[in-house]
């Protein structure tokens, strides 16, 4: 196992080499001027020539990307042209916001639609499973973006159980941030108020992103069960009488849960990845947010930023999900 | 094998060449057909399909999706005259709704045409070779699955300025990586089968035996794959219609009705409501086919 | 520390009574219960008026306010947005106010009387000593002068206008309550030139206190402020709140009846969200309001729209030098053909028609001037048969910001009509940054764009920057506002007079001549002026429109009595 970790370990590098590639042609070729913006309408030619100069964006496009990535490997992630803010700290700020939204939408996810894949399962072709498939492929079919402002309408506008939009009570004291994730911190202070706050603004947000996961895991863990179902041990086992209960909990969870350990690996990377249409429509301060602005604007720094901060992310949650899957199936083994 | 093409019956010969898979088939198919939610599905896509094929002969107010404005007539409840009332230019909700669905389901089909052809010749070659080769292919897949889609959209649709055939484009390439996965991995497991042994003793050339020999087994793991991929494709053009980048007015299109009629609820919810329920049916079609079209094609498929 | 029904869970699963599995799911079961119970034990108090926070202290004179636009960079040297200028006002103060009413009368800031000599070139302003910085240090001209020079230093957003009249050596302080500045141009209207830059005046010692390899402080005051405004900042949340706290003491006074004791301006880009957070109580103001949501609004109890009109206008400019635009009689047939009625309807009638190059309320505005493009369909074929193109059957681009509605509807509007005369249309929504960058030079700029202008309302600003050739036949090309790439001779000369001439007659007898002349010339068709629409909650007292589409907290407060 440890020769093929250090042999995907290696490879990280050259991917994020890759993918820093890609980016900077993509952001340095497409046409509009970010500079030209950020100085504002009435900046006089030499104005938007010293901001270009300040940025080091008039230097031959190879420098300027050697110059990034030389300042990136000491830690140095840029500034925004826009609002010269330092990218790194906005980063991790923006990130932890999406990090908490992933984590408790996959656990709601898993929750749901665990269960709904046993159901499915179980009760095959009849009733039951009929009703959970609706329900997860209904779930997996309606946009995002819609289903966030249906539950703002009618949740928080119609019935003010919940807040429109944001992360944080504007009327309240603003919970001291530890890890960046809002449940966390106020749980690791005692804080049980300030918990249930972050929760009320949490919970919409979580619901929609939510819907994704139930429909990719109920859909994946169900094909699989029934696979299993079908196999010789499971029917020796059923045949000398092993109870029901047991061969579901011993035989077929365990063995099934090998591919949707690797869905869910590749839906968190997906989520941590950002959603823009859910923060754009609940305010939630996530990366996605901050990669679109920052595409739209042509923020050249904060883009590189991001787009390089999910890449390694998402390879590292690749990576974990492998030696995952990998450990608990012996029969993949780490070729 | 090959060189006694010219047989008489070859359709005979091919039906007995194929009997097993031809019987599996057929039990397939009477599962799907017993499986209710498999078939409203199919009920769905195939009505779709027609909808968006003959709209053009049926459709009540053409000139209002070409651009034509009735100020007077502005939102308008559902009626016998509007079917589904009428937007804030006074044009036909219906009519552009339905003409909709002809859009939607040709950017479903280019967007998956040009991320199969790409994925899947990628993939098998990478599968195929092995070794360097393989290497090279799924690193470079691996850099463009963690790209984000959107910001890919974004930029290329500013780089080459208008609005939908771009975003298809764009959408392609942030597509065929889990293509090129699935097939590789096939390719991976098969390429170890007897019968590519099989013909490459008897001197098949490397590119025969993927095409003609490899690849038909893979089909259905690739037709399962897009058939559920058409479903999020829709959402995903919807999506980049609703930031604003995707459609061009005064093209209708279901995401960007739905952002424009957003500031009419609840008054005028038939703005926003109809062309969400257009949207999520026709997803919701696919999505059930796919699933059936799994459970009788090719029930060891994993979900990429 | 863990409740007594956990220990007990522990102590069974331990002695063997419980399997694991049980054991998970008690657990969990427990937990899902206490977060239910937590957000549902809280919920009747949030169905209350106004989402009120059970957590502290009902406190009804903190504003929460939700805006249109997050607020980048509070460093007063770099950009001006009007969700930046909105926070500035309040965390700093300038030479002059103008947040009293509409049209903006200039008030005294922390300048008291102010001067020119006979030339308007050297201008002499006194600054109070009552100012105070927060920190309780007094603020001096020797910070005005630093704050203006810092500016001029930047060459940033802030110091566009401002470089062309003034240098850094031209801004000095003989002593403490005096500065003088001598202009590289004379301008007799200087002094509201400086009134509508509002120039945030920055504590020098604090700036340099936080300098860091001699930045002037500018990594410091992105997010940090060092000012003598009527508010501090309690709490910097980037990209999600911003809170203001009030400085009771704070040596202007408060003018109203009342004051809030702080203001939250939450980030809310989504128009609907924002609609939403106003409707349920989340917000106490929310900004930039659609139109077509005001009845919504009016006839919701609680709350009322504002709807106000202040000098943003919206204009069809045409290339003058490339495509058919260039042809004289199709642009003249292009605002002959534009039905402005059916605009008006599409906008609910929240329109102010504009009818010539500047916008009504600028001083030097002309009622007169002529021509005047009302929709004239018999003149509009008149015009097209006069052009070379009066067969048609072409198409041309109108290009406009995605996402913006009223711009979407302009753009339909002309496509149903030149439909009659074989012109297609192309309606091309873009984002923002590629218009701008689409517009620096008439070789590939678009035909028709949708801009909107917005400058101090000093006629000379508007006409050089939009009319006058030297504003974007230059090298580097030039901004959008000049991107009808207009260039006429007279019109030309006119304007160099107009930049440096002393005499108040002969400037407003040029501003009224060259209306005429580039109305005249139709590089753009000046459609309207687009309205500041926002949402008060009722509570909210002392609101006057003062051309912006934000406000000004200074004046506000809650009473929530009536």
């Amino acid at each position: 196992m440890l020769r093929y970790l250090g042999r995907r370990l290696l490879l990280i590098p050259v991917v994020l080499i890759g993918l820093s590639i890609l980016t900077f042609t993509i952001a340095r070729i497409v046409p509009g001027d970010p500079v030209k913006l950020a100085a504002g309408p009435q900046a006089r030619p030499e104005q938007v020539e010293r901001l270009r100069a300040d940025f080091g964006l008039d230097r031959p496009l190879i420098e300027q990307y050697f110059t990034y990535m030389g300042g990136l490997i000491q830690g140095n992630w840029g500034y925004s042209i826009s609002n010269r803010r330092a990218v790194g700290p906005d980063l991790v700020r923006y990130f932890m916001a999406t990090l908490e939204l992933t984590i408790l939408s996959t656990i709601i996810g898993i929750s749901i639609g665990i269960p709904l894949a046993i159901i499915s399962a179980r009760w095959r072709d009849r009733f039951p499973d009929h009703g959970a498939r609706f329900f997860s492929i209904g779930a997996g079919s309606i946009p995002v973006f819609w289903i966030a402002i249906v539950l703002q309408i009618v949740l928080a506008q119609n019935l003010r159980l919940l807040p429109v939009s944001g992360r944080v009570d504007p009327r309240a004291d603003f919970p001291e941030i530890i890890t960046g994730m809002l449940l966390v911190d106020t749980l690791l202070r005692g804080n049980l108020s300030g918990f249930g706050t972050a929760l009320r603004y949490i919970i919409i947000p979580a619901i929609c992103q939510s819907l994704l996961v139930i429909s990719v895991v109920t859909r994946q863990l169900r094909g699989d069960l029934l696979d299993m179902m079908n196999k010789d041990f499971v029917r020796v086992a059923r045949a000398n009488g092993i109870p029901e209960r047991l061969i579901w909990m011993r035989y077929l969870m365990k063995n099934t849960l090998i591919a949707t350990v690797s869905m869910l690996g590749f839906l968190i990377g997906y989520q941590l990845g950002g959603a823009p249409l859910i923060e754009y429509v609940l305010d939630w301060p996530g990366i996605g947010q901050y990669a679109l602005k920052a595409a739209l604007l042509l923020d050249f720094q904060p883009i590189m930023g991001a787009t390089l901060f999910v890449g390694c992310v998402i390879v590292v949650v690749n990576l974990l999900t492998d030696l995952v899957y990998r450990r608990i199936d012996p029969r993949i083994g780490f070729k | 094998m090959s060189s006694v093409s010219h047989t008489p019956n070859s359709f005979a010969r091919w039906r007995t060449e194929n009997a097993s898979q031809l019987k599996d088939l057929r039990r397939g198919i009477y599962r799907f057909m017993r499986n209710r939610l498999s078939l409203i599905g199919l009920v769905i896509v195939v009505v779709l399909v027609v909808i968006a094929i003959t709209v053009p002969l049926w459709i009540p107010y053409p000139d209002d999706v070409t651009g034509s404005l009735d100020p007077a007539n502005r939102m308008k409840p559902p009626s016998e005259v509007h079917l589904f009332g009428t937007d804030d230019y006074g044009r036909d909700v219906f009519s552009r709704t339905v003409w909709a669905t002809r859009t939607s389901l040709a950017v479903g089909v280019i967007i998956l045409t040009v991320a199969i052809s790409i994925g899947v010749v990628l993939g098998a070659l990478a599968g195929y070779f092995g070794g360097w080769v393989n290497q090279v292919i799924m690193r470079f897949t691996d850099i463009m699955l963690t790209f984000p889609g959107i910001f890919l959209a974004l930029a290329i649709s500013a780089a080459l300025g208008r609005g939908i055939e771009i975003a298809m484009l764009a959408l392609s390439f942030t597509w065929w990586p889990g293509y090129c996965r699935l097939v590789e991995a096939q390719m991976l497991k098969i390429r170890e089968e007897d019968f590519v042994a099989g013909a490459r003793a008897v001197g098949a050339s490397n590119s025969r035996i993927i095409f003609r020999h490899i690849l038909p087994n893979l089909l259905t793991g690739i037709i399962v794959k897009a058939s559920m991929d058409f479903g999020f494709a829709v959402l995903a053009i919807a999506s980049l219609s609703f930031i604003g980048v995707g459609v061009q007015p005064p093209d209708p299109d279901w995401g960007s009705m739905i952002s424009q009629g957003r500031r009419f609820i609840p008054n005028g919810w038939w703005y926003s409501t109809f062309p969400g329920l257009f949207m999520f049916i026709t997803v919701l079609g696919f999505n059930l086919l796919g699933d059936g079209l799994r459970d009788l094609l090719d029930p060891n498929a994993t979900v990429r | 520390m863990t409740p007594p029904v956990v220990n007990n869970l522990i102590a069974e699963f331990r002695a063997g009574r419980m399997s694991r599995r049980q054991f998970l799911a008690m657990l969990t079961t427990l937990g899902a219960t206490a977060a239910a119970g937590t957000v549902l034990g809280y919920a009747p108090a949030l169905r209350s008026t106004a989402a009120l926070s059970p957590l502290k202290q009902i406190d009804p004179k903190v504003l929460i306010y939700g805006g249109g636009q997050d607020v980048a960079t509070i460093d007063p040297s770099d950009r001006v947005d009007y969700s930046i200028s909105a926070i500035m006002r309040q965390l700093y103060d300038r030479l002059f106010r103008f947040e009293g009413g509409w049209p903006q009368p200039i008030e005294a800031g922390l300048c008291q009387e102010w001067s020119s000599n006979e030339d308007a070139s050297v201008w002499t302003f006194t600054i109070t000593d009552q100012a105070k910085f927060h920190d309780g240090s007094p603020l001096t001209a020797m910070d005005v002068v630093y704050s203006y020079q810092r500016t001029l230093r930047f060459q940033r957003q802030r110091s566009s206008l401002l470089s062309a009249y003034l240098s850094v050596d031209g801004v000095t302080a003989p002593d403490a309550t005096t500065v003088v500045m001598t202009l590289t141009t004379p301008y007799p209207a200087f002094d509201r030139l400086l009134a509508f830059l509002e120039q945030p005046i920055v504590s020098e010692a604090i700036a340099t206190a936080n300098e860091v390899d001699g930045d002037e402080g500018a990594a410091w005051l992105v997010d940090h402020e060092a000012g003598s405004g009527p508010f501090k900042i309690a709490n910097w949340q980037v990209g999600t709140v911003y809170e203001l706290e009030a400085v009771p003491d704070y040596w202007q006074g408060w003018p109203g009846a009342g004051r809030l004791s702080g203001v939250v301006w939450q980030k809310s880009e989504d128009a609907g969200t924002r609609k939403s957070g106003l409707l349920s109580g989340n917000f106490d103001i929310s900004d930039t309001i659609s139109v077509t949501d005001v009845e919504e609004i009016n006839s919701t109890a609680g709350i009322a729209a504002a709807v106000n009109f202040g000098l943003l206008g919206g204009y069809l400019k045409y290339n003058t030098q490339e495509g058919p635009t260039a042809d004289l009689n199709f642009r003249k047939f292009l605002n002959y053909s534009f039905n402005r009625q059916a605009f008006a309807d599409s906008q609910l009638g929240f329109v102010n028609a504009m009818t010539g190059p500047i916008p009504e309320g600028i001083p030097g505005y002309d009622p007169n001037a002529e021509p005047q493009y009302t929709y004239d369909p018999a003149a509009a074929r008149a015009a097209l048969d006069a052009s070379p193109y009066k067969d048609g059957g072409f198409s041309i681009d109108f290009v406009y910001v995605s996402g913006l509605d009223f711009e979407e509807a302009a753009g339909l509007i002309l496509l149903d009509e030149l439909r009659a005369y074989n012109i297609t249309l192309n309606l091309i929504p873009k984002n923002w940054p590629d218009i701008v960058g689409g517009c620096s030079v008439p070789a590939g700029g678009a035909p028709i764009a949708f801009i909107f202008d917005q400058f101090p309302p000093l006629a000379d600003t508007w006409l050089i920057e939009k009319y006058s050739s030297k504003s974007w036949d230059r090298p580097t090309g030039g901004s959008y506002q000049a991107c009808s790439f207009y260039k006429n001779d007279e019109v030309d000369a006119l304007l160099d007079e107009l930049r440096v001439t002393v005499d108040a007659a002969r400037s407003e007898e040029i501003v009224v001549m060259v209306q005429s002349m580039i109305a005249a010339d139709a590089p753009d068709l000046p459609l309207y002026v687009a309205p500041n629409v926002l949402g008060l909650s009722n509570r909210v007292k002392g609101f006057t429109y003062f051309g912006d589409i934000s406000v000004d907290f200074w004046r506000l407060w809650i009473d929530d009595a009536t």
